[in-house]
């Protein structure tokens, strides 16, 4: 294959890896880190250290017990396969389900901060005044956490672009399938290929940054600071 | 009937004395405005809390009108709390914040005003547009105030809720409340630490000290009387508060005769302009009166511009390291005044002489 239209293809499988994997953490993150909030039992620690710990653990660790843990040899795995026929390590899949949990804190940390932020008293006011959960969720809450909620999209999308120790661990480097920009980018660096490898470089470098522009210059959490 | 409420709630806390709040209390708010009274700490805010189902506490029972709502949710609940922040949601205007409650709450279809009155009654047609981030304090609370009206909900708890206006604009803001209470039978509790708010808005009041029901009746005695207990302690000026009808209108000088309740027919004149003439006549008012205010005479004065003059009977003589304090009665109700221990020894006043007060236009 021209190696243009594979790094095309590269660039096309990193956004939509980065888009899946944001959709889907906001969804299971904005429950987790509401119920998170209001939740101050003695398991809470070691619940926000299970999140948090992508943080610190080198990708490659998550990624070796991830490779296991995915293999048609482990219980998961063989689940996996025999419910839609195809083995996890080395699928879209297989990287998609490492980076939902790779990216996991950087989408609930934000949402956790908004909702412990904003506190139970704008709910209780407006519940007193006859306004049912639903409604307070829908006009009340999400309203208000808004710029946690496009910090947390932000932080997730941008970090799952630069993911690699963990994509190469369970995904390797399969065209199309697997082969993100970050390890398009590695193979590039080791045939030599500089200019190749600059293009990829660059893309990521001005891709994060500008996502980081438009996150601290249009979303100012200051909202709801009195 | 009215609103029962049972309840027994008490915290213990290691660092600080246990928090204790011990009702067992009957409340007419369907014939009277009930006003809450209490040094801070005595529980006021707590209780109206627990009658709005924000509270959580094990020992308790809340009935209203014959409904038991002690188990019900606070959306689901008809009384409305509204605390001092006011609490607007600042991701909306002021408009979207009152039209968010008057579209979505559970209780609001049944309002019987409209949008248009209640920002009328609250003056609030120049901020509507505003975000809440550039209101003022006292601007908020009125929202707030708006904003409970807009709920539907038939009982509507204020705690301290006008604290942040000066008080020609707090006077307006609460004398609404008795009239909203008259002519579309919403009914409000207030809680207040100032017997000068509560001698405004609350014909019958309750008395509240560490957690306990100290007394409760109608304003114009348990006022009085705690007026004349604390003499002037705390920094609380000594009030009267008497309640009468409007029996005449004196349109050239914008002012009202009230007559007071009780059988001896003594008027009192006072500004039209105070009882929300330019939104409806209100026929029962409540008119709260300063013992400092207030002078005694002996003979009967003539060609004085103090428009104010009742017969009334000395009932208590009192006196104070730097004044003294006079309580007298008129028909059932008390007035007190307050003059210097110097005029008191001229005067030489004796328990049931019968002497003039006078006071000027209300």
């Amino acid at each position: 294959m021209d190696s243009w239209q594979s790094d095309a293809l590269a660039l096309w499988l990193t956004v939509k890896l980065a888009l899946f994997t944001v959709i889907i953490l906001l969804l299971i993150g904005l429950p987790l880190a509401w119920w998170l909030s209001r939740y101050h039992g003695r398991g809470k620690s070691v619940i926000q250290a299970l999140i948090a710990m992508p943080l610190v653990l080198p990708p490659t660790v998550l990624g070796f017990y991830l490779l296991i843990f995915f293999s048609p040899q482990s219980w998961f795995g063989s689940l996996w396969v025999s419910i839609t026929g195809q083995q996890l390590v080395f699928s879209f899949s297989g990287i998609l389900l490492g980076s939902l949990i790779y990216s996991l804190p950087f989408v609930v940390q934000p949402l956790y901060s908004g909702f412990c932020q904003l506190g139970r008293q704008y709910e209780s006011v407006a519940a007193s005044l006859g306004i049912n959960a639903t409604k307070r969720l829908l006009y009340i809450v999400l309203p208000m956490i808004k710029p946690a909620i496009i910090t947390a999209a932000t932080l997730g999308f941008a970090h799952t672009l630069g993911e690699f120790g963990l994509v190469l661990m369970i995904g390797g480097n399969l065209p199309g399938e697997t082969q993100v920009m970050s390890i398009a980018l590695y193979n590039h660096v080791e045939v030599l290929d500089y200019d190749k490898a600059h293009i990829l470089a660059l893309i990521l470098l001005v891709s994060s940054f500008i996502s980081l522009i438009m996150l601290y210059k249009f979303n100012r959490p200051s909202m709801f600071e009195s | 009937m009215s609103l029962t409420i049972k309840l027994s709630h008490i915290i213990e806390n290691k660092t600080q004395q246990g928090f204790m709040l011990d009702v067992e209390v009957s409340l007419p708010v369907n014939s009277h405005v009930v006003g809450v009274f209490g040094e801070s700490g005595a529980g006021k805010s707590s209780l109206l809390k627990h009658i709005a189902g924000i509270g959580q506490a094990k020992q308790k029972k809340i009935h209203y009108n014959n409904d038991d709502i002690t188990a019900l949710l606070p959306e689901n609940s008809p009384c409305c709390y509204q605390n001092q922040q006011g609490f607007l949601f600042p991701h909306l205007t002021v408009k979207e914040n009152l039209l968010l409650i008057l579209t979505h709450g559970n209780f609001s279809s049944a309002i019987p005003f409209s949008f248009d009155e209640v920002v009328n009654w609250c003056n609030l047609s120049t901020l509507l547009e505003q975000n809440v981030s550039t209101l003022s304090g006292g601007e908020i609370q009125r929202i707030a105030f708006a904003r409970s009206l807009l709920s539907g909900k038939s009982l509507i708890l204020l705690d301290e809720p006008f604290s942040a206006l000066d008080w020609q604009a707090r006077e307006k803001m609460l004398r609404m409340i008795p009239w909203l209470n008259s002519h579309y039978a919403i009914e409000f509790i207030i809680v207040s630490h100032s017997l000068r708010e509560l001698s405004l808005v609350a014909s019958y009041v309750v008395l509240l000290k560490q957690g306990k029901v100290l007394k409760q009746g109608l304003s114009n005695e348990i006022i009085t009387r705690f007026s004349t207990e604390h003499g002037g302690e705390n920094g609380q000026q000594a009030v009267t508060a008497l309640r009468g009808k409007v029996v005449e209108r004196l349109e050239k000088y914008q002012l009202l005769n009230v007559l007071l309740d009780g059988e001896t027919e003594q008027t009192v004149t006072v500004h039209a302009d105070k009882h929300m003439s330019e939104i409806a006549p209100s026929n029962s008012v409540l008119l709260s009166l300063n013992a400092n205010k207030v002078s005694l005479s002996k003979t009967k004065p003539s060609m004085t511009s103090i428009v104010n003059l009742l017969e009334v009977k000395v009932a208590k003589i009192e006196r104070f390291s730097s004044h003294a304090l006079i309580t007298l009665t008129l028909n059932e109700q008390l007035i007190l005044a307050e003059i210097s221990l110097m005029s008191l020894d001229k005067l030489t006043l004796a328990v049931d002489e019968q002497v003039y007060a006078q006071f000027k236009v209300l």
